[in-house]
């Protein structure tokens, strides 16, 4: 996956305190291939568990080809269709890590600058992941670069759809999904979106986000 | 590559009181405590080179029952004197022996600050001792290095060509061709490598459990990672022609492929045959003994030759000079989960690697600064009792081979 200008991921409100699991470690790949392909992530990119990673160093021994594998490090493939995961676990990517650049020549990574907003995460590094708790009483805050198509107030809702983006449809197209299915709605108050502002990055705007309430269909 | 716990400095079992913020009684402790994790890692080597038939590497320091009875008490000061700091901000009495905590010990074991106390002894047991255990591994072929925090370890290597002087003629020499020279940087970020441990309360209070056990499994993962992650990094190196140049790779072990393996490392090295190490599992070193021809056919002389090379060979194993380089084992380590089944080795076999003596080791591995070695000690929230220790390291090993090494397959 390519790199998109204004993607970023915050958790607003949620119960990290007390959540021990809520946070996992992945490496974002390219599904849909014969091997998992490494690939850049982009920070909000909401993805699923797909196989355990091996556990570095340890992938293969040499007398029985034998593997050990982290026991809660996974490959995360994009989310293309939030309706075929009713009651899967939907993570956005959450990076921790500080910002590495990637020398086009050599292929060496360096950690430059201070900056945090919107990082991404280089190809074939581990980072962190954030389950999305749809339960209807927490908000994360996206960038507008994680948006196909930007909410209004006629389309409130963002389903999720192809490579992890988010993309907004009215009420109705909500309540035509199934019992269950994960979705996001824009914080709102009457008819008037109220979630959305400008990041402040250093002394400038960095950029539109939007503040979501994830929630599930109750049919 | 063995743990070398007797060339630990004695100033690790010294503790000073001013290291622990004046307390005699914490020094004692923190002092105690590494104590037991030498020397139950010291026991744990001794038994394995039992087995291997070789000469006892750590000499214990105390018997079976002073070990025994120093577990114990250690234990039972830990808990006194973290129950007393404890009992002292509330202005109680503390427990004045272990029988007495243990009937207290569900008042404490909600206590913060009794954990705290706890955890700082802990942090203090396990912290100065590591580090030891892990310089000591890998010391032929690895070059450790320290990585400030979030900062990027940079590994400049210089180039290794030299320039080509050209034929010339009076007058002509500006139109000779322009040569440089180029470097090449590889860039060490480490990365997080956590283990977390969980002890359940009450098997630790009330059952004796052996401390210095505990510890050593702390140590003896982080050992094995670093090792794990070395073994990647030699494997990634060797395999790419890009650090390992065709002309490095020799395949089948026979004497005209070790004397050519030896002059193309040497010559690559600007050094001579003598300084070259050949370095491999010692199953692969075993197998290095001279090979000659009878009757027009190659055979392999080895039962002939093995008894009249004598002593060393049937000591050892393995001949501790062939051919002009002199032969180096490297020590394997358990893949974990194996140790009770079927024993497997993390090491490359198969492979013998040259390397000059004085050279820049092939693998470099960079441990992160300010992330030294964390150890948290939190309550759990549920009713389960347990308490954890998350152990945090930052590393990350890279194929370097600034200097040249060769590899041959068996």
């Amino acid at each position: 996956m390519a790199y998109i200008p204004g993607t970023a991921f915050w958790p607003l409100v949620t119960n990290h305190e007390f959540d021990s699991t809520l946070n996992i470690t992945g490496m974002f790949v390219e599904v849909g291939h014969s091997d998992f392909v490494p690939a850049l992530c982009n920070a909000g990119t909401l993805c699923k568990k797909e196989t355990q990673v091996g556990n570095e160093g340890y992938e293969q021994s040499n007398i029985n080809q034998i593997n050990l594998y982290n026991k809660n490090d996974w490959f995360m493939g994009a989310v293309d269709d939030e309706t075929t995961l009713v009651n899967t676990p939907i993570y956005a990517c959450n990076p921790f890590d500080v910002n590495e650049v990637e020398d086009p020549i050599t292929g060496a990574l360096y950690r430059v600058g201070a900056n945090t907003l919107g990082l991404p995460v280089p190809a074939g590094r581990l980072a962190t992941f954030t389950r999305i708790d749809f339960t209807g009483d927490k908000i994360y805050r996206f960038g507008e670069g994680n948006f196909a198509t930007t909410p209004d107030a006629s389309n409130p809702n963002l389903i999720i759809s192809t490579g992890g983006l988010l993309t907004a449809v009215d009420d109705a197209a909500i309540a035509a999904l199934p019992n269950g299915t994960p979705y996001f709605e824009v914080l709102r108050n009457g008819g008037g979106l109220t979630g959305y502002g400008q990041f402040t990055e250093g002394a400038y705007a960095a950029g539109t986000y939007y503040d979501l309430v994830a929630k599930h269909v109750v049919a | 590559m063995a743990i070398k716990l007797n060339s630990l400095p004695s100033t690790v079992f010294d503790v000073k009181p001013e290291e622990m913020s004046g307390s005699r009684e914490r020094a004692d402790i923190v002092a105690c405590g590494r104590l037991l994790m030498a020397e139950r890692n010291g026991r744990d080597t001794n038994a394995l080179r039992i087995l291997e038939k070789k000469p006892a590497e750590y000499t214990a320091r105390l018997d079976e029952n002073s070990y025994a009875a120093t577990n114990e008490n250690t234990k039972r000061k830990m808990m006194l004197f973290a129950a007393k700091m404890a009992a002292a901000q509330t202005g109680e009495d503390a427990p004045a022996t272990y029988e007495e905590f243990q009937r207290m010990q569900r008042r404490y074991l909600s206590d913060k600050l009794f954990l705290k106390v706890l955890s700082g002894i802990i942090r203090d047991i396990v912290t100065p001792v590591l580090p030891a255990v892990f310089s000591n591994a890998l010391d032929w072929l690895c070059e450790t290095v320290s990585v400030p925090l979030g900062q990027t370890y940079e590994i400049d290597v210089a180039s290794n060509d030299f320039f080509v002087f050209d034929d010339d003629s009076w007058g002509a020499s500006r139109s000779k061709p322009s040569q440089t020279l180029y470097a090449h940087t590889i860039t060490l970020n480490p990365r997080p490598r956590t283990a977390k441990a969980t002890i359940k309360w009450y098997q630790l209070v009330g059952n004796g459990a052996d401390l210095g056990a505990f510890f050593n499994a702390i140590a003896a993962g982080m050992y094995n990672k670093i090792v794990a992650l070395w073994n990647k990094a030699m494997i990634a190196g060797v395999s790419n022609s890009f650090f390992m140049p065709t002309g490095l790779v020799f395949t089948g072990l026979s004497n005209p492929n070790w004397v050519s393996a030896l002059k193309a490392v040497a010559m690559s090295n600007n050094t001579s045959i003598r300084n070259i190490v050949a370095f491999g599992d010692i199953t692969d070193l075993s197998q290095v003994l001279p090979t000659g021809n009878v009757n027009a056919a190659s055979v392999n002389l080895d039962a002939a030759l093995s008894t009249m090379l004598g002593a060393e060979y049937i000591r050892y194993g393995y001949l501790g000079e062939f051919m002009g380089a002199r032969l180096m084992p490297i020590d394997d380590v358990i893949f974990p989960g194996t140790q009770n089944d079927s024993v497997e080795g993390i090491l490359t076999t198969g492979a013998i690697f040259f390397a000059a003596i004085n050279g820049y080791k092939p693998v470099y591995l960079g441990m992160e600064d300010g992330t030294p070695i964390q150890i948290e000690l939190s309550p759990s929230e549920t009713a389960d009792m347990t308490i954890d220790i998350i152990t945090t390291v930052s590393l990350e090993a890279k194929p370097v081979m600034a200097s040249k090494i060769g590899v041959m397959s068996l």
